[in-house]
């Protein structure tokens, strides 16, 4: 059988590229609608402020359209929430220098624990208490915290999200729950009217 | 690997964060702005081998319609000479069959799809997960209630305490602050001068939950009533 010509093997291939180029872009489309709200509330519970959550979300997929195609089929998912992992750090840290910048002195950046129960009740964070607990965790634990214990994953599918060993893993989760657990009896003593 | 019980499983007050929290969602036009953003599939591919594809289909398909409309003009014929030369005809419905289904899906796409062959909308659930809209959770309420109720007590408003707690009771005879509220309404109770009473509900209190983190504090205030 004769080899196909220059032109005829470049046609065949634009079609292939062309095929697969449509179906990356359908495959994304997809995947956004499916799990657009979940990388949201994802990124929401990771920390990054309300005013940018669109924001955020939008950039996850954004650059899952770049990288799809090294994504397998079946762990969209999976690479959108860590991508989002990536996301969310950037965003929090360049939040927290913004606010850093903008006034050194914003009450806001004192601790929490300052203010009275009685106070800090009032404040309309204190009303979204699942955030609140989970601000008390350092980021690497409320990472795992959150993709363990909200968005329920398994233990090996945490590990492999945030690219770590399973052992580093579950000690984290170990350290989250304790530190977790700490932020709750720390709001029942507010309720007590206790510090 | 299992993994350990979920907190959620075991921590009431969690799964009721969580819950309340996976009510809340982006807004719907958040989705709507990221598929605008995001690439489309692109456009057929308009390659020299594609393009003359393409044109000797039409040709073709264009030849076989011609044939069958002039067969078709000819009254004098008789049907089966009709059926006789319809073969040639019959090319016409199969257009897609020459066209090569798999390589080039966009080559079949442009000539021959009509609006059933589009691929549905992405669908658009409005639901309460997806929703902007935030209701009010009623561990909002619960924490409100609870907090009101600190709050009077704070402040020396034993009566305003002592309603939130009776209002906190009668809404959530279950809740995550209900220890919490019992300890209220006992203090309430004590501040506004009702010692018999007071003391009643603390040995009550220590009865019930002798274990409590507010033993000590009861046992204290069930001191300090007593020696009035």
């Amino acid at each position: 059988m004769a080899a196909l010509s220059p032109a005829l093997a470049e046609a065949e291939y634009s079609a292939e590229e062309m095929s697969s180029r449509q179906d990356q872009a359908t495959r994304l489309r997809e995947a956004a609608t499916a799990y657009f709200a979940n990388v949201w509330r994802f990124l929401r519970s990771l920390g990054v402020p309300a005013s940018s959550l669109d924001d955020a979300a939008q950039e996850v997929f954004l650059v899952a359209a770049n990288r799809l195609a090294e994504v397998r089929p079946g762990a969209e998912r999976s690479f959108l929430f860590g991508t989002a992992v990536h996301v969310a750090r950037t965003i929090r840290r360049k939040h927290t220098r913004e606010q850093l910048l903008d006034d050194p002195d914003d009450a806001t950046l004192e601790p929490a624990s300052t203010s009275t129960p009685e106070e800090s009740f009032d404040q309309k964070e204190e009303h979204d208490l699942l955030m609140k607990l989970l601000d008390g965790l350092p980021e690497e634990l409320r990472t795992t915290f959150v993709l363990y214990e909200i968005e329920g994953e398994s233990l090996p599918s945490v590990a492999a999200t945030l690219g770590i060993p399973l052992g580093t893993a579950t000690s984290r989760l170990r350290r989250a729950r304790e530190k977790f657990a700490v932020g709750r009896q720390r709001l029942h003593l507010q309720m007590r009217g206790e510090k | 690997m299992k993994g350990p019980n979920r907190l959620i499983e075991d921590d009431a007050l969690l799964a009721k964060l969580v819950a309340d929290a996976r009510q809340r969602g982006p807004r719907p036009e958040a989705l709507d702005e990221l598929l605008h953003r995001l690439p489309l599939p692109p456009a057929a591919p308009v390659s020299t081998f594609a393009a003359l594809q393409k044109w000797i289909v039409i040709a073709g398909a264009g030849c076989a319609l011609a044939g069958v409309a002039m067969l078709e003009l000819r009254p004098s014929d008789p049907p089966s000479a009709a059926r006789a030369t319809a073969p040639s005809a019959a090319v016409a419905p199969s257009v897609r069959d020459v066209v090569p289904p798999s390589n080039e899906p966009a080559e079949n796409a442009v000539p021959s799809t009509s609006v059933d062959d589009l691929p549905a909308a992405p669908s658009r659930s409005i639901s309460a997960a997806s929703s902007g809209a935030q209701p009010r959770g009623s561990l909002r309420r619960e924490i409100e209630l609870a907090g009101t109720a600190r709050q009077a007590l704070t402040k020396g408003e034993a009566d305003r305490c002592l309603a939130s707690v009776r209002a906190y009771e009668a809404e959530f005879p279950n809740g995550q602050f209900l220890l919490e509220a019992k300890v209220m309404r006992i203090e309430a109770t004590a501040m506004a001068g009702d010692g018999p009473r007071a003391r009643s509900l603390a040995r009550s209190f220590l009865a019930k939950n002798p274990r409590s983190p507010y033993e000590e504090r009861m046992r204290s205030l069930l001191a300090s009533l007593e020696a009035q």
